[in-house]
């Protein structure tokens, strides 16, 4: 069957369209593929250079009748077949090893990005072209960490281009000096919290005129997300009850101009300053704003002036 | 769990010792059914993400509610290593 009546379809749930690029299709961004096409994202494109093996069973939508087949292709034709009114498609391929005008496309042709890898190379490079594409760019994943148990934090950051919000790396920094981890633990009754949540992030940045845009306060671009499981001591004082909650976190712009979005909390967007500034209120002072072009300012004019009087003074002289 | 269980949990915050430790392997604790007034009040909090240390960190400081800094949340560090 490839022909479904869309009246039917979408009898019980608002479509919502949109073309979404998915770099990673791993646990999290296979079942947010999967979530996408059913709130009615198409055309989804998937990029990811593994194939399915058996660690990935108890994780993966794909099911054991993919085993040793490329992810991406594999779940893409997995979507068309299942969902017929979703346009998938698949590239077995590293985003990071793609020429340079063939990331430029595959970004500028979607409306989200969504970067669910296991490598923060990869994570950091898909900010840069986000961004100088200009698209909104969403990055879903789980910690990995003694401290916890697997998968029972997951986090979810949101990038809003022309620095309306700090991007990837001015709240990644502090991961620059991490070894890259390959995709290992955590069931699939936790993982896929992460990727349902982020649906939901990528449906409002896609439609951000809509009622579902109201999840997103641009002024806490983090979501930490708790599953519901026995919270470990770690992680409690963010987590204090037990179970399953999320904590929808403020990410400062960087002291320095950021590498990669050019952001800095001195020199922000008027919205981003804002917000940066409603966090900040009652810490310790800092110069708003719009201050230190004024005092620049004010220093050539006086020396301007100096240099004037000086001028005059030299020419009655002569 | 029953309301009345006695919390079993270790307040022994995880040293760096445990880094090299294998994830996933964080001891079983239990916690009331019921959140209690203070951890209702933290549920309440908002938090900030410092990104130079990678810890998240309460966002509003304790002097201006009068309570003593000391008294309020620690920083919890944020996972260094994430995956998909």
């Amino acid at each position: 069957m490839t022909e479904l009546p869309e009246d039917r379809v979408w009898a019980r749930h608002r479509r919502r369209t949109g073309s979404v690029l998915i770099v990673g299709a791993g646990a999290v961004g296979g079942f947010l593929a999967e979530e996408l096409a059913r709130i009615g994202f198409s055309p989804l494109r998937l990029i990811d250079p593994d194939t399915l093996e058996v660690e990935n069973l108890v994780r993966h939508p794909l099911g054991a009748g993919a085993l040793g087949r490329p992810k991406a292709p594999a779940l893409a034709e997995k979507i068309r077949r299942d969902f017929p009114p979703c346009d998938s498609t698949g590239l077995r391929a590293d985003f990071l090893a793609l020429p340079a005008d063939r990331q430029r496309m595959l970004v500028g042709d979607a409306d989200v990005v969504v970067a669910a890898t296991d490598s923060a190379a990869c994570q950091r490079h898909v900010n840069r072209v986000a961004l100088s594409v200009g698209r909104p760019a969403v990055y879903p994943a789980l910690w990995v960490d003694p401290r916890i148990r697997d998968a029972e934090v997951g986090e979810i950051l949101w990038v809003l281009p022309g620095r309306r919000t700090p991007c990837y790396e001015c709240a990644a920094a502090f991961r620059r000096a991490a070894s890259d981890t390959e995709a290992a633990r955590g069931a699939r009754v936790d993982i896929q919290l992460v990727s349902l949540v982020t649906a939901h992030v990528v449906a409002a940045l896609a439609h951000p005129g809509d009622d579902v845009s109201a999840i997103l306060d641009r002024g806490r671009t983090a979501i930490y997300l708790h599953g519901f499981t026995p919270t470990s001591v770690g992680v409690r004082p963010v987590f204090p009850t037990s179970g399953l909650s999320s904590r929808s976190v403020r990410v400062p712009f960087p002291v320095r101009p950021c590498a990669a979005c050019r952001g800095w909390r001195y020199v922000a967007t008027s919205e981003a300053s804002v917000a940066d500034e409603a966090g900040e209120r009652g810490r310790v002072e800092r110069p708003r704003p719009g201050r230190p072009s004024a005092v620049v300012f004010a220093a050539l004019l006086l020396i301007t002036m100096v240099l004037f009087i000086v001028a005059v003074a030299e020419g009655s002289h002569t | 769990m029953a309301a009345g269980e006695k919390r079993r949990d270790s307040e022994a915050a995880p040293s760096p010792e445990t880094e090299g430790a294998m994830v996933g392997t964080a001891p079983e604790t239990l916690q009331h059914a019921e959140p209690t007034r203070e951890e209702a009040r933290d549920s309440e909090r908002s938090w900030f993400l410092d990104t130079d240390t990678g810890e998240l960190k309460p966002d509003e400081p304790d002097q201006r509610s009068g309570r003593d800094p000391q008294s309020g949340p620690r920083a919890v560090r944020v996972s260094r290593w994430t995956f998909d």
